[in-house]
């Protein structure tokens, strides 16, 4: 176990490492989005260890780094030398205002279904199970080919 | 279809950040990996990228080089979807300030219209409107690549340049045109007396010669004709850079020689002599004008090894007594031969060495050896020399001067040669 001093350290380590890797995807048209994902996602673990923050955090930190992923692979998809379009410009904004609300939103149900303390051990099994085949249908949705018409 | 690469790393990210918060029992790491794992069970339930019909429209498909094109670009998609564009527009056109390519949102029913101006730099005949598109679902986690053909057709003919004064024949041709023939017979330039025989018209007896001699003299004159001019395009090999190179050049010194013959009523013909020969039998008017501009569009380097002489040529595209002008880079052994075997046929033949020197000095491979060059260059001069003992009049055109100089040089070694 790491005590508070050297955990904020770490904490410190971490931010300014993942500040310098945002310049990657963005200098680099795209490429290693991951490492400034996954260095903020260990920050906020390493700071909520620490217990800085209080559960409900999770909820702006996730709609943050999904809007953060957006438009970096928005930076990563627009040709060097494009004109963009105004109604394009207005969907994707509306579309990362929206995808920030549905996070924060699957990130309080994620939470708030975290907290639940089921009484049966049935009821856990069927809610595990449902939860696994939602998990799947992600795998299914990309392998199944869509018939059209 | 492929998938974008933000469907890997997200759910590669909520898997991970499930398994962290079964690992170390702590519920606010699945909060932080079920937005991405939403994103994906939404996004992939939505429709697939649609495919997106294009058509182009071009404002003019006849036009000269330098001019700009507006090119109209029809989008439309059976679904909404944003859409990436590329342009792919051929070597010689390039677009007009605007950048080629777009980012499009596209609503269903709705097409899109995109004007982009092109400028149209170099001489051809160009298919337009091949576009790379991409399209993706709403999420943009699939996307769809697709490459749609070109359809409309443009024709860029070569610049002209303003000539002062022409190369000028050395023979005529019986047809009536505009230059003074150097035989004599009716016309209106005086060109000498003779005396009378029976026939000649009164009109014509000169009565001041006819006093002094106590006889009748007649006046004759030059008649007026017209000349047959060959532009002979050595198309064997060419030295070339990004700007141009010298093919380019002598395409647009035939247009512009071919433009100011006609003008004045001769004949103009054109032979393509390389890897492919081509002709246009000498002809004039406004329709052999158009004939020869879409005559060198077709114009080009083909590769080749056979050895040709002029005999694969038909008669009729060296008409007797024709001025036959030369374009060449004098690069293949080939056409520097055919130069020498039409004088020796009796051709009245200028040439015009559209020097390929300067694109040597910036060669891709390099700067070359200064003594190379420089021999090189003194091999050229003694080419000259011997194409100038056969009474070839040459003229070397580097292309930093005006054809109107080249001419003017050509045509100043065949009076002093005369």
């Amino acid at each position: 176990m790491l005590d508070p001093g050297r955990l904020g350290l770490v904490i410190d380590g971490l931010g300014a490492a993942a500040l310098v890797s945002l310049l990657l995807p963005v200098l680099w048209r795209g490429r290693g989005a991951w490492l400034p994902l996954f260095l903020l996602g260990a920050e906020y673990v390493a700071v909520e260890s620490s217990g800085h923050v209080g559960g409900v955090s999770v909820v702006p930190c996730a709609a943050g780094l999904i809007a953060l992923c957006e438009l970096l692979f928005w930076l990563a998809e627009l040709p060097p030398a494009a004109s963009v379009d105004v109604t394009s410009i207005g969907r994707r904004l509306l579309l990362l205002a929206l995808t920030g609300v549905a996070a924060a939103a699957a990130a309080l149900v994620a939470l708030f279904a975290t907290s639940v303390q089921l009484s049966s051990a049935l009821v856990a099994l069927v809610l595990g199970a449902l939860a696994a085949a939602a998990l799947l249908t992600i795998p299914l949705l990309l392998i199944r080919p869509r018939r059209r018409g | 279809m492929s998938r974008s690469p933000k469907l890997a790393l997200y759910a590669i990210f909520a898997a991970a950040a499930f398994i962290a918060a079964l690992a170390l029992g702590r519920p606010e790491l699945a909060g932080l990996g079920a937005p991405f794992a939403l994103v994906l069970a939404v996004g992939l339930s939505l429709p697939p990228p649609p495919r997106v019909e294009a058509s182009v429209q071009l404002d003019r498909e006849r036009v000269l080089e330098g001019d700009e094109i507006e090119l109209e670009l029809s989008l439309s998609a059976a679904e909404s979807c944003e859409a990436h564009v590329a342009l792919v527009l051929p070597r010689g056109i390039a677009p007009a300030g605007e950048p080629g390519s777009f980012v499009l949102g596209l609503t269903h029913g709705r097409p899109r219209t995109v004007a982009v101006r092109l400028a149209c730099e170099r001489w051809g005949a160009y298919r337009l409107g091949e576009l790379v598109v991409r399209s993706g679902d709403r999420a943009r986690l699939r996307l769809a690549d697709q490459r749609i053909g070109g359809t409309t057709v443009v024709r860029v003919y070569p610049g002209r340049e303003r000539l002062q004064s022409l190369v000028t024949p050395r023979e005529t041709q019986p047809f009536a045109g505009n230059r003074v023939s150097r035989a004599k017979a009716e016309g209106i330039e005086f060109a000498d007396v003779r005396p009378y025989v029976r026939g000649d018209r009164v009109r014509r007896l000169n009565w001041r010669a006819s006093s002094r001699g106590q006889t009748l003299y007649v006046n004759q004159q030059h008649p007026e004709r017209n000349a047959d001019v060959i532009l002979f395009l050595d198309s064997f090999a060419e030295a070339q850079r990004a700007g141009g190179g010298t093919l380019d050049q002598a395409v647009r010194a035939a247009a512009t020689l071919a433009d100011h013959y006609l003008a004045v009523q001769d004949r103009v013909g054109i032979v393509g002599f390389g890897g492919i020969v081509r002709w246009l039998t000498p002809a004039s008017g406004t329709l052999q004008s158009y004939r020869i501009a879409e005559a060198l569009l077709e114009t080009e380097v083909n590769f080749s090894y056979v050895w040709k002489r002029l005999d694969v040529l038909p008669a009729r595209s060296l008409t007797p007594q024709a001025l036959v002008i030369a374009l060449s880079p004098l690069l293949d052994e080939r056409g520097m031969y055919a130069l020498v075997d039409l004088r020796r046929r009796g051709f009245d033949l200028a040439v015009v060495d559209v020097s390929p020197v300067a694109f040597a000095g910036a060669s891709e491979g390099g700067t070359p050896d200064p003594k190379a060059l420089r021999l090189w260059r003194l091999w050229r001069e003694t080419l000259h020399l011997r194409y100038q003992e056969l009474g070839i009049a040459v003229a070397e055109w580097t292309g930093g001067e005006s054809l109107a100089e080249v001419v003017e040089e050509v045509e100043a070694f065949r009076r002093f040669a005369r």
